[in-house]
């Protein structure tokens, strides 16, 4: 019989906030939170295939969170980032931030023992494959996070091994 | 110290930029390249002391620069800053000449400690 892969740990508020906090440069909260709705319609998805591109894990999150964390990496001004919470999409600063955010984040999810896995694009909404993804992830976890400066925004991770 | 920073990003090279000056280590100056290909002109007029580097970068990954560096005769001090390593990339950066491997995001006192020993 052959033997399956480990099923990936999801990562605690405690490594999420270490992670977040060092990338951003100031002291991020981090707590526990109910999954978000994938049917809402203010919603980013990282696609996370593995190196043969079959994919593996997503983060799911709104767009505070996107907004908030792209603005904090690289010192956005808060009403500028406001400004693109208020018009419904990132900017393309913010996007790009977050991208790297995301980027840096698969880290939470990658170990010697998982199958690898890596960020290949940033999409609005959450598409038909990420959410068959959803529908069947063994690891899921949601975080809601305050970033100083900024606000607050939601995140939910989901994995297969 | 002058540093050489190499990344496609220019978010991460803002942040890698940001956490060196908040080390209490020496920098004079900082450059900056988006790529290995971009790195190799800049290094070809400019003395930094140290490099550091991403490992994924489009035109010119971090590894082949580092290669195409070390087969020019130039032995400064590099380092790869990236957002994964395993036991494989460690090695491989180690094989070609790499100092030191610092996952992002990384701390003004792991970079301290990684680099404080290697240049004045």
């Amino acid at each position: 019989m052959p033997s399956l892969p480990p099923y990936r740990d999801m990562p605690g508020i405690i490594p999420v906030r270490g992670m977040l906090s060092d990338l951003l440069g100031r002291e991020v909260s981090v707590r526990d939170a109910l999954h978000l709705d994938l049917d809402r319609d203010d919603l980013f998805s990282a696609i996370l295939p593995d190196d043969e591109d079959n994919l593996s894990a997503l983060f799911v999150c709104d767009l505070p969170f996107v907004c908030n964390t792209g603005g904090a990496l690289s010192i956005v001004p808060a009403a500028t980032v406001a400004e693109s919470i208020e018009a419904g999409e990132p900017s393309e600063l913010l996007a790009e931030n977050y991208y790297e955010v995301a980027n840096i984040m698969t880290g939470l999810l990658n170990g010697p023992d998982w199958t690898h896995i890596r960020i290949t694009e940033v999409v609005p909404g959450v598409p038909d494959e990420a959410r068959a993804l959803a529908d069947v992830a063994i690891g899921k976890t949601t975080v809601e996070v305050t970033i100083p400066g900024y606000g607050d925004g939601t995140m939910t991770m989901f994995a297969e091994p | 110290m002058k540093v050489l920073v190499v990344d496609d990003s220019k978010a991460m090279r803002m942040i890698v930029i940001r956490t060196l000056k908040s080390t209490e280590l020496t920098i004079t100056e900082i450059k900056e390249a988006e790529d290995g290909a971009d790195a190799l002109s800049v290094l070809a007029e400019y003395d930094a002391e140290l490099v550091l580097c991403d490992w994924n970068m489009p035109n010119m990954n971090g590894i082949d620069f580092l290669k195409a560096m070390r087969a020019n005769g130039d032995n400064r001090t590099f380092g790869f800053v990236t957002s994964e390593s395993d036991a494989g990339m460690r090695q491989e950066a180690n094989d070609a000449g790499a100092s030191f491997l610092l996952n992002k995001p990384f701390t003004a006192e792991s970079f301290t400690e990684a680099v404080g020993t290697l240049v004045s």
